[in-house]
């Protein structure tokens, strides 16, 4: 009996994690990985100021670090930056997006839909979203290869596991533009 | 001095003395890595050399200009054209065209970290060149016509950066298939290799793009006749300042330090300058 109202409420949760809210990303830290050079820096750089959601882009040369600042009502699309960055010649070892939350919900086994892009947030339990919330993107091509092994073995959501939207089992996922996993910081 | 006793010392040497900074932005080799995708890397080049042939003595010149392209994050192409007053017959001294090429590398393997990478590419070279055979060294740089393949391997860790280069060549005169019996005067097959390192000397700490870099470099380059036998191996330092994070002006000293080919020179000065021009091609719209 139980069990089954913890069922209803999680489903309840579930749904409403579906409501837009009205927050957005407002900020970025990106570290990339595979360059000490500043040349190749800024390849990064240029690569990242050419997206449309970016507005002003920050360096760090000393550890590869790039604080990226978005504009203003702008979607904001995770894998154009990952493919700005691939683009380069490089990788991301390190994304943290800043989301400026206004009561979203987010559960267990939710995905928030901001803008274009799903982000299912792995969560030990349910919570409202307040605030600045910092959230790693912790895909493929977003976090260093040992980190993402070791990530890996720590979640085995099927939907984590494999690249495949499909796999998530969420019919609105299936007209998904994309969907990451993130973890709040 | 034997020459693997000196590959081993050289290697050895590369190898501690890059303990702080290393740049893989060779001189003379490529690294691994590529231009970034959409991008445009015009090099001009000029090699200087004392040329030395049937008793005669001048300064050989070739100018080169190049046009590396990144296709996409692993595919690059590099069309480049010299001209040179080398291989004339004396007193003739004009500065001619020389030789066009068409250089393609793939980079198939790429594992990041922070400051940190290991990559291997695959290259192809095709070189048309109007010069007669004269001299036992091969070269991609438009010496001979001819085609390449090879590999590079380039490995970055904890800021130390070193690249080996392996090239097979063949070279493609009308004379290779001439049947005409008796000795051949020249090989047309060769096993180059070159050992690339490099560091950073300044800044010692980054603080902006406009910042000047100054780099130095190390390169060792050999080559094996395969179908003639002989073998020379160079040492190459170099110095580059990097300007503005775009604009590389490098200059450097080749020469020899042990070997048996009958060359054009055994020494030799360069000096080049390179621009980058990030995202050339893309266009404005995200894609």
């Amino acid at each position: 009996m139980l069990s089954k109202m913890k069922k209803i409420i999680l489903s309840c949760i579930f749904l409403l994690s579906f409501i837009f809210g009205k927050g957005q990303f407002t900020s970025a830290t990106l570290q990339a990985s595979g360059l000490t050079c500043a040349l190749c820096a800024k390849s990064i750089f240029t690569n990242l100021t050419a997206l449309s959601f970016v507005g002003n882009v920050d360096t760090d040369l000393n550890t590869s670090t790039f604080l990226i600042s978005f504009k203003p009502g702008n979607e904001v699309y995770p894998d154009q930056i990952k493919k700005k960055v691939e683009a380069a010649g490089f990788s991301v070892s390190n994304l943290v997006l800043t989301f400026t939350a206004n009561g979203e919900t987010a559960s267990q086994q939710s995905h928030l839909k901001i803008g274009g892009t799903y982000f299912h947030i792995i969560l030990a339990k349910a919570k409202v979203l307040s605030g600045d919330v910092k959230m790693q993107i912790i895909d493929k091509g977003y976090v260093g290869i040992k980190e993402y092994k070791k990530l890996l073995a720590g979640n085995k959501l099927a939907c984590y596991q494999t690249p495949e939207i499909a796999d998530c089992q969420i019919p609105e996922l299936n007209n998904a533009i994309q969907s990451v996993h993130v973890i709040i910081k | 001095m034997n020459i693997s006793k000196i590959y081993i010392v050289v290697f050895v040497f590369s190898i501690f003395y890059n303990a702080v900074y290393a740049q893989e932005l060779y001189v003379l080799n490529d690294p691994a890595s590529n231009v970034p995708a959409k991008s445009l890397n015009l090099k001009y080049a000029g090699k200087y050399v004392n040329e030395s042939f049937n008793g005669h003595k001048h300064l050989g010149t070739r100018q080169m200009l190049e046009a590396g392209m990144g296709l996409n994050k692993s595919l690059m192409i590099r069309p480049s054209l010299t001209f040179s007053n080398m291989y004339k017959v004396y007193p003739d001294r004009q500065l001619n065209f020389e030789s066009v090429g068409l250089y393609a590398k793939w980079r198939w393997l790429s594992v990041d970290d922070i400051h940190k990478h290991f990559r291997a590419a695959f290259f192809l070279k095709g070189i048309y060149s109007k010069n007669n055979l004269l001299f036992d060294e091969l070269t991609g740089e438009g010496d001979q016509s001819a085609f390449q393949a090879g590999l590079i391997f380039t490995q970055l860790v904890n800021k130390l950066a070193v690249s080996s280069t392996f090239t097979w060549q063949e070279v493609l005169d009308g004379e290779r298939w001439l049947k005409y019996g008796g000795p051949r005067n020249f090989g047309y097959r060769s096993f180059n290799y070159a050992l690339s390192t490099g560091y950073l000397i300044l800044p010692r700490k980054y603080s902006n793009y406009r910042q000047t870099n100054f780099n130095a470099y190390i390169e060792i380059l050999g080559s094996r006749g395969l179908d003639r036998k002989y073998q020379f191996l160079d040492l190459a330092p170099a110095v580059q300042l990097i300007i503005n994070s775009s604009s590389k002006l490098n200059l450097g000293y080749r020469f020899q330090l042990a070997g048996n080919a009958f060359r054009m020179a055994q020494t030799g000065f360069n000096i080049s300058f390179e621009q980058t021009f990030l995202n050339a091609f893309a266009d404005k719209k995200n894609d």
